[in-house]
């Protein structure tokens, strides 16, 4: 049953080992980007439901960081904390520290609005607004930025540009947004995100609904707006972790069980769970 | 054919009679509101057409009303139903509206199902309540207090002043059309709250996630997503603004005149109706109450056809 006769007698799957060396960093030294987000003992009650339990995490700029874990495991609850989402629902509360450039975003007097404009979110699915193409990338840019029409068409067309939209959707850009293809309207979702110049990306599963092609897409777009952001990405695909981010954190019933440079966690975990989450023997 | 697929698929003889039966009793019921609906339509075309014989297309655009020598025109009927109609919507819309942004994105848990239940309750109220009320109540209060300051602020001005000219009476169109507004406040955001909790919460959120104010989701996201149950739900309310009988027979003041003003009495269809059935002996004055029924029928009908089309095109657009 089991191929005992695998040359490379190696027990981890290929695919990591293969994607490791393409990640490893030339020197090995100490990651000098800064620390764009700290979370200090975060937790997190939905309910009577204690979903993250004292999580301690850095986010560091111009990086990718993964969170991996088992549904349920309370990494999308960690997201929505960022950009504080869940205050949307009364009955979701979070203590602790969330640091943002040593700003506690979890003090009651931030500005949740100017502190949203600065973090962008992309889901799971694709939410593009009911308006045109052009009007959901601008609609972000004309909240909080009073730019004229020349302006404004540059400002769209530059992140249609990053979000490698901008050659299949120039000649429509007065079309609904709904009449996009399922991975279209997810990068257009990323183009509304990046075009209000945010510093911090959450990326919320964000190629699950997609087909491999867009999902392929997706993850260069993300190698490529590594060099301006920090990126938080959840995900279910260890591949994807492995492949796109430089840390992730592995997640497991509400606590933070490992975290590590994305290379360290898929080659040598240090935590059985860990090791057992990542070949597959559970989750 | 459906007949055919049940007796393959289903082997007992009882089943399939009790199945008969049944498509055979929902096919009944469904065609008897068909029946109705066309009977009704033939008995009041039946009993319209002498007046409409009569007084011809003048019956439309005269605004005679006199019993004793049997000349009529429908005109001040139905420019008051149009007219109160119009106050109603232009009242309740906007407080329905509020209303709704309020309750769904709004308003603590705590409160939400009782205000929800206490807004349901408006509808629940007997439309002769409100007529007792606006007559004994409302009017006076609206004589004292709006209708003065309308008169002396709004009044003033060329050309609008019109509108707000004469004495406060108390009753009349004004006051029937912001009676109307409150019956049919209700239904408005009863269904603008059911459509407004249609939108995917992640569609919010991720304009929440933009940085908007709650003010710019609901009216960049939530509107957009919904217009069409929206403009179903002001369709809705003025429907049942048009025909509203009682409450709007208490306080219009009856009369079958036309004044620029909205604070002079006039009348609507449906309380020319009610008011006079009793009345009505000869047999123009009768056949005249079937046609001004009908007239109400059939503007109640446009109504009807303008929000499908407006829908339609808006969908068409949407697709685009």
């Amino acid at each position: 049953m089991t191929d005992l006769s695998s040359p490379s007698g190696q027990t981890r799957p290929l695919t990591f080992s293969s994607v490791t060396t393409s990640m490893a960093r030339p020197e090995k030294a100490i990651d000098t980007a800064k620390v764009k987000v700290e979370i200090k003992d975060l937790h997190f009650h939905y309910k009577k439901f204690h979903a993250l339990k004292g999580i301690n995490l850095p986010l560091r700029d111009k990086r990718v960081t993964a969170f991996i874990g088992p549904s349920g495991c309370g990494k999308s609850t960690l997201l929505r904390v960022l950009n504080r989402i869940y205050g949307l629902y009364p009955d979701q509360v979070a203590t602790g520290q969330v640091l943002v450039d040593g700003k506690n975003i979890l003090d009651p007097g931030i500005d949740l609005n100017l502190l949203r404009a600065k973090i962008g979110m992309v889901f799971q699915k694709p939410t593009p607004f009911p308006m045109s193409i052009y009007d959901n990338v601008s609609f972000g840019i004309r909240l909080y930025e009073k730019l004229s029409p020349s302006d404004l068409d540059e400002r769209v067309e530059q992140a249609l540009r990053r979000a490698a939209l901008w050659d299949e959707v120039k000649d429509k850009l007065r079309q609904s947004g709904l009449s996009l293809s399922g991975g279209q309207q997810q990068r257009l979702c990323i183009a509304r995100g990046i075009a209000v110049k945010p510093e911090i990306l959450l990326l919320d599963e964000p190629a699950s609904a997609l087909d491999p092609i867009s999902t392929q897409r997706i993850e260069e777009l993300i190698a490529e707006l590594k060099s301006d952001y920090c990126i938080a990405i959840v995900t279910h695909n260890m591949q994807q972790a492995a492949r796109s981010s430089d840390y992730t954190a592995f997640m497991y019933l509400g606590e933070l069980i490992e975290f590590d440079e994305t290379e360290a966690i898929f080659t040598r975990p240090k935590k059985k769970q860990t090791e057992d989450y990542i070949t597959g023997r559970f989750g | 054919m459906a007949d055919i697929a049940l007796k393959e698929t289903r082997g007992k003889p009882f089943q399939n009679l009790f199945d008969r039966v049944f498509h055979g009793t929902t096919w009944f019921f469904a065609m008897l509101v068909l029946a109705i609906l066309g009977g009704v339509i033939v008995s009041l075309l039946d009993g319209a057409i002498p007046a409409f014989r009569t007084f011809g297309w003048n019956f439309l655009v005269t605004s005679n009303w006199n019993p004793v020598t049997e000349k009529f025109g429908a005109l001040p009927a139905i420019y008051g139903t149009l007219v109160t109609s119009a106050i109603a919507m232009v009242v309740a819309v906007p407080i329905a509206f509020g209303i709704t942004i309020f309750i769904t994105e709004l308003c603590p848990p705590w409160l939400k199902r009782s205000l929800s239940t206490a807004i349901e309750l408006l509808a629940a109220v007997p439309s002769i309540i409100y007529g007792i009320w606006g007559l004994f109540v409302f009017a006076p209060f609206l004589q004292e207090t709006l209708q003065p300051l309308l008169i002396e602020t709004l009044g003033e001005i060329p050309v609008i002043g019109a509108l707000f000219d004469g004495p406060p009476l108390g009753i009349g169109i004004l006051t029937a059309g912001l009676i109307l507004a409150i019956m049919v406040l209700p239904f408005i955001s009863a269904v603008m709250r059911d459509v407004f909790e249609t939108v995917p919460p992640m569609l919010k959120e991720s304009a929440y996630g933009l940085g908007c104010t709650t003010w710019e989701v609901v009216w960049n996201v939530v509107l957009p997503f919904t217009r069409v149950g929206v403009i179903g739900a002001v369709m809705l309310g003025l429907g049942r603004a048009l025909g509203e009988t009682m409450a709007v027979t208490f306080v219009i003041g009856n009369a079958h005149r036309i004044k620029a003003s909205l604070l002079a009495p006039g009348t609507t269809i449906s309380a020319t109706l009610a008011n006079e059935f009793t009345e009505a002996t000869g047999e123009a004055y009768i056949s005249t109450l079937f046609a001004i029924g009908f007239i109400l029928f059939v503007i109640t009908l446009m109504v009807l056809v303008v929000a499908k089309l407006m829908l339609m095109r808006l969908q068409k657009q949407a697709g685009n």
